[in-house]
Protein backbone atom coordinates (compact mmCIF):
# COMPACT_ATOMS: atom_id res chain seq x y z
CA UNK A 1 0.00 0.00 0.00
CA UNK A 2 1.37 3.51 -0.80
CA UNK A 3 1.81 6.30 1.33
CA UNK A 4 1.55 9.55 0.49
CA UNK A 5 1.11 13.17 2.54
CA UNK A 6 0.49 16.31 1.05
CA UNK A 7 1.81 19.60 2.68
CA UNK A 8 0.52 17.37 5.92
CA UNK A 9 0.01 19.64 8.86
CA UNK A 10 -1.92 19.00 12.40
CA UNK A 11 -2.54 21.31 15.09
CA UNK A 12 -3.95 20.42 18.68
CA UNK A 13 -5.54 23.79 19.37
CA UNK A 14 -3.05 26.82 19.12
CA UNK A 15 0.40 24.02 19.51
CA UNK A 16 1.43 23.01 15.96
CA UNK A 17 2.38 19.28 16.07
CA UNK A 18 3.18 18.96 12.04
CA UNK A 19 3.68 21.37 9.48
CA UNK A 20 3.92 20.92 5.69
CA UNK A 21 5.15 17.11 5.52
CA UNK A 22 5.21 16.24 1.99
CA UNK A 23 6.20 12.16 2.11
CA UNK A 24 6.06 9.30 -0.32
CA UNK A 25 6.70 5.41 0.67
CA UNK A 26 5.86 3.39 -2.12
CA UNK A 27 4.28 -0.31 -1.71
CA UNK A 28 6.93 -2.06 0.20
CA UNK A 29 9.47 0.50 0.79
CA UNK A 30 10.21 1.65 4.59
CA UNK A 31 10.37 4.59 6.39
CA UNK A 32 11.77 5.06 9.64
CA UNK A 33 10.76 8.15 12.03
CA UNK A 34 12.83 9.99 14.42
CA UNK A 35 12.54 13.02 16.28
CA UNK A 36 12.31 13.88 19.98
CA UNK A 37 9.60 13.55 22.20
CA UNK A 38 6.47 15.81 20.81
CA UNK A 39 8.25 16.28 17.64
CA UNK A 40 5.11 14.88 15.82
CA UNK A 41 5.97 11.30 15.32
CA UNK A 42 2.65 9.95 17.17
CA UNK A 43 0.94 12.14 15.29
CA UNK A 44 2.16 11.65 11.44
CA UNK A 45 1.45 7.91 12.30
CA UNK A 46 -2.33 8.49 13.33
CA UNK A 47 -2.53 10.39 10.60
CA UNK A 48 -1.54 7.61 8.29
CA UNK A 49 -3.81 5.38 9.66
CA UNK A 50 -6.59 7.43 9.33
CA UNK A 51 -7.40 7.97 12.93
CA UNK A 52 -6.64 11.19 13.32
CA UNK A 53 -7.89 13.77 10.48
CA UNK A 54 -5.31 16.29 9.57
CA UNK A 55 -5.82 20.18 9.98
CA UNK A 56 -3.87 20.76 6.56
CA UNK A 57 -2.96 19.15 3.68
CA UNK A 58 -3.59 14.89 3.15
CA UNK A 59 -2.48 12.20 4.05
CA UNK A 60 -3.36 9.69 1.53
CA UNK A 61 -3.05 5.52 1.38
CA UNK A 62 -3.33 3.99 -2.11
CA UNK A 63 -4.35 7.55 -3.67
CA UNK A 64 -7.15 7.35 -1.29
CA UNK A 65 -7.78 10.07 2.28
CA UNK A 66 -6.38 7.96 4.90
CA UNK A 67 -9.33 9.09 7.48
CA UNK A 68 -11.94 8.15 4.75
CA UNK A 69 -10.65 4.63 3.48
CA UNK A 70 -13.51 1.99 2.72
CA UNK A 71 -13.47 -0.97 5.07
CA UNK A 72 -11.75 -3.38 2.86
CA UNK A 73 -8.70 -0.96 2.83
CA UNK A 74 -9.06 -0.21 6.51
CA UNK A 75 -8.16 -4.04 6.76
CA UNK A 76 -5.11 -3.82 5.28
CA UNK A 77 -3.05 -1.38 7.87
CA UNK A 78 -1.45 -2.82 10.99
CA UNK A 79 -1.22 -0.04 13.57
CA UNK A 80 0.68 -0.60 16.25
CA UNK A 81 0.86 2.54 19.51
CA UNK A 82 1.98 3.18 22.44
CA UNK A 83 -0.59 1.66 23.74
CA UNK A 84 -1.16 -2.88 23.14
CA UNK A 85 -4.43 -2.08 22.07
CA UNK A 86 -5.45 -5.27 23.44
CA UNK A 87 -8.55 -6.60 25.81
CA UNK A 88 -7.10 -6.89 29.37
CA UNK A 89 -10.27 -9.34 30.34
CA UNK A 90 -9.56 -11.93 27.38
CA UNK A 91 -6.58 -14.36 27.29
CA UNK A 92 -4.24 -13.61 24.51
CA UNK A 93 -5.26 -16.38 22.87
CA UNK A 94 -9.36 -15.17 22.83
CA UNK A 95 -7.11 -11.32 21.92
CA UNK A 96 -6.44 -12.60 18.69
CA UNK A 97 -9.55 -14.38 18.01
CA UNK A 98 -11.51 -11.41 18.23
CA UNK A 99 -9.12 -9.66 16.42
CA UNK A 100 -9.27 -12.33 13.20
CA UNK A 101 -13.04 -12.13 13.28
CA UNK A 102 -13.61 -8.78 13.39
CA UNK A 103 -10.99 -8.75 10.47
CA UNK A 104 -12.95 -11.64 8.32
CA UNK A 105 -10.18 -14.29 8.40
CA UNK A 106 -9.29 -17.44 9.83
CA UNK A 107 -7.91 -17.08 12.98
CA UNK A 108 -4.03 -18.04 13.07
CA UNK A 109 -3.57 -17.18 16.78
CA UNK A 110 -1.68 -20.33 17.88
CA UNK A 111 0.91 -20.03 15.05
CA UNK A 112 1.57 -16.05 15.55
CA UNK A 113 1.37 -16.83 19.59
CA UNK A 114 4.26 -19.02 19.14
CA UNK A 115 5.93 -16.61 16.46
CA UNK A 116 5.89 -14.16 19.45
CA UNK A 117 7.05 -16.43 22.23
CA UNK A 118 4.11 -16.49 23.83
CA UNK A 119 2.43 -19.88 23.12
CA UNK A 120 3.03 -20.83 27.25
CA UNK A 121 1.30 -17.70 27.88
CA UNK A 122 -1.96 -17.95 25.72
CA UNK A 123 -4.62 -18.77 28.54
CA UNK A 124 -3.15 -16.07 30.78
CA UNK A 125 -5.65 -12.77 30.75
CA UNK A 126 -3.77 -9.92 28.45
CA UNK A 127 -4.08 -7.58 32.00
CA UNK A 128 -1.78 -10.26 33.62
CA UNK A 129 0.59 -10.01 31.41
CA UNK A 130 3.79 -8.05 31.61
CA UNK A 131 4.21 -5.12 29.79
CA UNK A 132 6.91 -6.60 27.63
CA UNK A 133 4.54 -9.15 26.94
CA UNK A 134 1.44 -7.56 25.93
CA UNK A 135 3.37 -5.32 23.11
CA UNK A 136 4.49 -9.04 21.96
CA UNK A 137 0.75 -9.76 21.98
CA UNK A 138 0.52 -6.43 19.85
CA UNK A 139 2.86 -7.80 17.34
CA UNK A 140 1.12 -10.51 17.20
CA UNK A 141 -2.33 -8.98 16.57
CA UNK A 142 -0.83 -6.43 14.16
CA UNK A 143 0.08 -9.57 12.05
CA UNK A 144 -3.36 -11.51 12.51
CA UNK A 145 -4.83 -9.79 9.27
CA UNK A 146 -1.68 -10.00 7.34
CA UNK A 147 -1.43 -6.41 6.55
CA UNK A 148 0.29 -5.04 3.61
CA UNK A 149 0.78 -1.34 5.52
CA UNK A 150 2.61 -1.18 9.03
CA UNK A 151 2.34 1.79 11.15
CA UNK A 152 4.77 0.96 14.05
CA UNK A 153 4.99 3.74 16.79
CA UNK A 154 7.90 2.97 19.24
CA UNK A 155 7.39 -0.78 18.56
CA UNK A 156 10.59 -1.72 20.17
CA UNK A 157 9.62 0.20 23.67
CA UNK A 158 8.73 -1.83 26.64
CA UNK A 159 10.76 -5.31 24.83
CA UNK A 160 13.65 -7.00 26.11
CA UNK A 161 16.24 -8.45 24.26
CA UNK A 162 14.47 -11.56 22.60
CA UNK A 163 11.44 -9.02 21.71
CA UNK A 164 13.46 -6.87 19.99
CA UNK A 165 15.78 -9.26 18.27
CA UNK A 166 12.36 -10.50 17.67
CA UNK A 167 10.72 -7.94 15.87
CA UNK A 168 13.59 -6.65 14.13
CA UNK A 169 13.32 -10.37 12.78
CA UNK A 170 9.91 -10.37 11.58
CA UNK A 171 10.28 -6.97 10.30
CA UNK A 172 12.98 -8.12 7.82
CA UNK A 173 11.07 -11.29 6.93
CA UNK A 174 8.29 -9.11 6.45
CA UNK A 175 10.76 -6.36 4.35
CA UNK A 176 9.60 -5.91 0.86
CA UNK A 177 6.15 -7.19 1.16
CA UNK A 178 4.67 -4.70 3.14
CA UNK A 179 5.04 -0.85 3.00
CA UNK A 180 6.71 -0.15 6.79
CA UNK A 181 6.56 3.38 8.50
CA UNK A 182 8.27 3.24 11.84
CA UNK A 183 8.63 5.44 14.37
CA UNK A 184 11.97 5.22 16.67
CA UNK A 185 14.01 6.88 18.86
CA UNK A 186 17.18 4.40 17.91
CA UNK A 187 18.52 5.79 14.86
CA UNK A 188 20.47 2.86 14.13
CA UNK A 189 17.87 -0.17 14.47
CA UNK A 190 15.76 2.46 12.27
CA UNK A 191 18.52 2.52 9.42
CA UNK A 192 18.72 -1.07 9.55
CA UNK A 193 15.16 -2.27 9.12
CA UNK A 194 14.17 1.04 6.81
CA UNK A 195 15.13 2.08 3.23
CA UNK A 196 14.71 5.63 4.58
CA UNK A 197 14.06 7.47 6.92
CA UNK A 198 12.95 11.07 7.84
CA UNK A 199 13.69 13.49 10.98
CA UNK A 200 11.26 15.50 12.36
CA UNK B 1 -20.84 -13.70 12.16
CA UNK B 2 -21.79 -9.69 12.25
CA UNK B 3 -19.35 -7.34 14.44
CA UNK B 4 -22.64 -6.31 16.30
CA UNK B 5 -22.77 -10.05 17.82
CA UNK B 6 -19.55 -10.58 17.94
CA UNK B 7 -18.59 -7.08 20.45
CA UNK B 8 -21.55 -7.85 22.14
CA UNK B 9 -20.65 -11.47 22.87
CA UNK B 10 -17.49 -9.98 24.19
CA UNK B 11 -18.97 -7.36 25.97
CA UNK B 12 -20.79 -9.94 28.33
CA UNK B 13 -17.49 -12.12 28.45
CA UNK B 14 -15.83 -8.94 29.67
CA UNK B 15 -19.23 -8.54 32.32
CA UNK B 16 -19.15 -11.96 33.29
CA UNK B 17 -15.28 -12.46 33.84
CA UNK B 18 -15.50 -8.91 36.24
CA UNK B 19 -18.69 -8.11 36.73
CA UNK B 20 -18.40 -4.02 38.01
CA UNK B 21 -21.07 -2.87 36.20
CA UNK B 22 -23.63 -5.12 36.80
CA UNK B 23 -22.94 -5.18 40.49
CA UNK B 24 -22.78 -1.27 40.26
CA UNK B 25 -26.25 -1.42 38.66
CA UNK B 26 -27.97 -3.81 40.86
CA UNK B 27 -26.48 -2.45 43.83
CA UNK B 28 -27.77 1.52 43.48
CA UNK B 29 -31.26 0.63 42.37
CA UNK B 30 -31.56 -1.48 45.48
CA UNK B 31 -30.30 1.09 47.63
CA UNK B 32 -32.11 3.58 45.50
CA UNK B 33 -35.39 2.40 45.80
CA UNK B 34 -35.04 1.53 49.31
CA UNK B 35 -33.88 5.07 50.45
CA UNK B 36 -36.91 6.37 48.20
CA UNK B 37 -39.23 4.11 50.05
CA UNK B 38 -38.27 5.39 53.55
CA UNK B 39 -38.09 8.75 52.38
CA UNK B 40 -41.72 8.49 51.16
CA UNK B 41 -43.08 6.96 54.04
CA UNK B 42 -46.64 7.06 52.40
CA UNK B 43 -49.95 5.18 53.25
CA UNK B 44 -51.00 3.34 50.44
CA UNK B 45 -49.08 5.83 47.41
CA UNK B 46 -50.67 6.08 44.50
CA UNK B 47 -49.06 3.93 41.64
CA UNK B 48 -47.92 6.32 39.46
CA UNK B 49 -45.66 8.20 41.40
CA UNK B 50 -43.80 4.32 42.91
CA UNK B 51 -43.40 3.71 38.96
CA UNK B 52 -42.08 7.04 38.85
CA UNK B 53 -39.70 6.19 41.93
CA UNK B 54 -38.50 3.15 40.10
CA UNK B 55 -38.04 4.69 37.03
CA UNK B 56 -35.75 7.10 37.69
CA UNK B 57 -33.91 4.97 39.78
CA UNK B 58 -33.35 2.80 36.52
CA UNK B 59 -32.54 6.02 34.70
CA UNK B 60 -29.90 6.61 36.97
CA UNK B 61 -28.51 3.42 37.06
CA UNK B 62 -28.51 3.47 33.25
CA UNK B 63 -26.56 6.93 34.16
CA UNK B 64 -23.66 4.49 35.89
CA UNK B 65 -23.74 2.38 32.74
CA UNK B 66 -23.04 5.36 30.14
CA UNK B 67 -20.08 6.87 32.60
CA UNK B 68 -18.13 3.36 32.74
CA UNK B 69 -19.34 1.63 29.50
CA UNK B 70 -16.79 3.25 27.46
CA UNK B 71 -13.66 2.97 29.92
CA UNK B 72 -11.80 0.34 28.65
CA UNK B 73 -11.83 1.99 25.13
CA UNK B 74 -10.93 5.07 26.33
CA UNK B 75 -8.16 4.48 28.29
CA UNK B 76 -6.91 1.21 27.05
CA UNK B 77 -6.55 2.94 23.48
CA UNK B 78 -9.43 -0.13 22.09
CA UNK B 79 -11.12 2.28 20.21
CA UNK B 80 -8.32 2.57 17.59
CA UNK B 81 -8.43 -0.98 17.06
CA UNK B 82 -12.26 -0.61 16.37
CA UNK B 83 -11.92 1.94 14.24
CA UNK B 84 -9.28 0.53 12.29
CA UNK B 85 -11.14 -3.05 11.97
CA UNK B 86 -13.14 -3.19 8.65
CA UNK B 87 -16.84 -3.36 10.42
CA UNK B 88 -19.50 -0.50 10.35
CA UNK B 89 -18.76 2.32 13.06
CA UNK B 90 -22.17 1.96 14.02
CA UNK B 91 -21.75 -1.66 15.46
CA UNK B 92 -19.57 -0.47 17.50
CA UNK B 93 -22.34 1.85 19.30
CA UNK B 94 -24.98 -1.20 18.87
CA UNK B 95 -23.02 -3.75 20.29
CA UNK B 96 -22.50 -1.01 23.37
CA UNK B 97 -26.20 -0.22 23.31
CA UNK B 98 -27.39 -4.11 23.27
CA UNK B 99 -24.99 -4.55 26.84
CA UNK B 100 -26.39 -2.04 28.56
CA UNK B 101 -29.73 -2.98 27.32
CA UNK B 102 -28.73 -6.77 28.97
CA UNK B 103 -27.36 -4.83 32.00
CA UNK B 104 -30.73 -2.84 33.08
CA UNK B 105 -32.44 -6.14 32.16
CA UNK B 106 -30.41 -7.86 34.87
CA UNK B 107 -31.25 -4.89 37.32
CA UNK B 108 -34.37 -4.57 36.77
CA UNK B 109 -34.54 -8.45 37.29
CA UNK B 110 -33.35 -7.20 41.25
CA UNK B 111 -35.44 -4.47 41.03
CA UNK B 112 -38.92 -5.51 40.10
CA UNK B 113 -38.93 -8.40 43.29
CA UNK B 114 -37.62 -5.30 45.81
CA UNK B 115 -40.27 -2.96 43.88
CA UNK B 116 -43.03 -5.64 45.05
CA UNK B 117 -41.60 -5.98 47.63
CA UNK B 118 -41.17 -2.90 49.49
CA UNK B 119 -44.29 -1.26 48.13
CA UNK B 120 -46.89 -4.17 47.16
CA UNK B 121 -45.75 -6.35 50.10
CA UNK B 122 -46.29 -3.59 52.88
CA UNK B 123 -49.00 -3.64 55.19
CA UNK B 124 -50.27 -0.30 53.30
CA UNK B 125 -49.73 -1.08 49.80
CA UNK B 126 -49.36 0.92 46.70
CA UNK B 127 -53.22 1.84 45.41
CA UNK B 128 -54.53 0.19 42.82
CA UNK B 129 -51.79 -2.84 42.64
CA UNK B 130 -49.50 -3.14 39.66
CA UNK B 131 -50.47 -5.00 35.85
CA UNK B 132 -46.94 -6.73 36.02
CA UNK B 133 -47.11 -7.60 32.47
CA UNK B 134 -47.90 -4.16 31.16
CA UNK B 135 -45.12 -2.91 33.78
CA UNK B 136 -42.76 -4.90 32.10
CA UNK B 137 -43.60 -3.94 28.77
CA UNK B 138 -42.74 -0.46 29.51
CA UNK B 139 -40.01 -0.76 31.21
CA UNK B 140 -38.80 -3.15 28.50
CA UNK B 141 -39.42 0.00 25.73
CA UNK B 142 -38.40 2.44 28.08
CA UNK B 143 -34.64 -0.28 28.26
CA UNK B 144 -34.41 0.20 24.63
CA UNK B 145 -34.45 4.20 24.75
CA UNK B 146 -31.85 4.55 27.78
CA UNK B 147 -29.50 1.57 26.11
CA UNK B 148 -29.48 3.47 23.24
CA UNK B 149 -29.06 6.85 24.30
CA UNK B 150 -27.09 6.06 26.96
CA UNK B 151 -24.33 4.37 25.04
CA UNK B 152 -23.89 7.21 22.26
CA UNK B 153 -23.77 9.28 25.53
CA UNK B 154 -20.73 7.51 26.48
CA UNK B 155 -19.45 8.11 22.97
CA UNK B 156 -19.93 11.39 23.10
CA UNK B 157 -18.36 12.06 26.29
CA UNK B 158 -15.30 9.72 25.68
CA UNK B 159 -14.32 12.85 23.06
CA UNK B 160 -14.67 14.97 25.93
CA UNK B 161 -12.55 16.37 28.78
CA UNK B 162 -14.92 16.54 31.44
CA UNK B 163 -17.02 13.61 30.59
CA UNK B 164 -17.88 12.99 34.02
CA UNK B 165 -19.81 16.07 34.19
CA UNK B 166 -20.60 15.47 30.25
CA UNK B 167 -22.71 12.06 30.82
CA UNK B 168 -25.53 13.41 33.20
CA UNK B 169 -25.49 16.80 31.37
CA UNK B 170 -26.10 15.20 28.34
CA UNK B 171 -27.93 12.43 29.26
CA UNK B 172 -30.30 13.18 31.86
CA UNK B 173 -32.45 16.12 30.46
CA UNK B 174 -32.88 14.03 27.73
CA UNK B 175 -34.87 11.39 29.90
CA UNK B 176 -37.33 13.32 30.82
CA UNK B 177 -39.68 12.61 27.85
CA UNK B 178 -39.60 8.55 28.04
CA UNK B 179 -39.99 9.38 32.03
CA UNK B 180 -43.46 11.32 31.59
CA UNK B 181 -44.45 8.83 28.64
CA UNK B 182 -44.08 5.92 31.03
CA UNK B 183 -45.33 7.37 34.32
CA UNK B 184 -48.52 8.73 31.70
CA UNK B 185 -49.06 5.13 30.49
CA UNK B 186 -49.16 3.73 33.61
CA UNK B 187 -51.75 6.72 34.86
CA UNK B 188 -53.91 6.10 31.80
CA UNK B 189 -53.60 2.40 32.69
CA UNK B 190 -54.87 3.05 35.97
CA UNK B 191 -57.77 5.23 34.91
CA UNK B 192 -59.11 2.71 31.97
CA UNK B 193 -58.08 5.01 29.54
CA UNK B 194 -56.72 4.63 26.15
CA UNK B 195 -53.14 3.80 26.02
CA UNK B 196 -52.62 4.47 22.25
CA UNK B 197 -51.37 7.96 23.40
CA UNK B 198 -48.39 7.15 25.70
CA UNK B 199 -47.28 4.30 24.50
CA UNK B 200 -47.12 5.81 21.16
CA UNK B 201 -45.04 8.21 22.43
CA UNK B 202 -42.64 5.92 24.52
CA UNK B 203 -42.23 4.28 20.85
CA UNK B 204 -41.40 7.21 18.98
CA UNK B 205 -39.18 8.48 21.97
CA UNK B 206 -37.48 5.26 20.97
CA UNK B 207 -37.22 5.11 17.45
CA UNK B 208 -35.80 9.16 17.46
CA UNK B 209 -33.49 8.02 20.33
CA UNK B 210 -32.28 5.10 17.95
CA UNK B 211 -31.72 6.70 14.76
CA UNK B 212 -30.29 9.61 16.39
CA UNK B 213 -28.13 7.75 17.90
CA UNK B 214 -27.41 5.75 14.77
CA UNK B 215 -26.06 9.31 13.07
CA UNK B 216 -24.59 10.73 15.57
CA UNK B 217 -22.25 7.86 16.70
CA UNK B 218 -21.37 7.48 12.95
CA UNK B 219 -20.16 11.15 12.54
CA UNK B 220 -18.61 11.21 16.17
CA UNK B 221 -16.36 7.86 15.34
CA UNK B 222 -15.75 9.16 12.02
CA UNK B 223 -14.88 12.83 12.82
Amino acid sequence: MRVETVALGHEFGSTVVLRELDLNVEQGSSLAVFGANGSGKSTLLRCLAGLLRPTVGSARLAGRPAHDLPAAERARIGYLSHRPLVWGGLTARENLRLCAALYGVVSDGDRLLARVGLESRAEVLARSLSQGQRQRLAIARVLTPSPSLLLLDEPHAALDEDGVALLDAILGELAGTVTLVLSTHERERGRALCATELTL
Amino acid sequence: MSAVWLLFRNELRLERRAPQLVLSMTLFAAIGLTLLHAATQLAHPPLTLVVGLLVVTLVLATLLAAARVFTAEREDGLLDLLLLAPIPRTAIWAAKALAVLALLIVTELVALPLFALLYVGSSQPVTPSPDYPLLALLLLLADLGLAAFGSVVAILASATRSRELAVPILFLPSTIPLVLSLVACVRESVAGGSLAQPLGSLLVYDALVIVLAWGVCEFVLTE
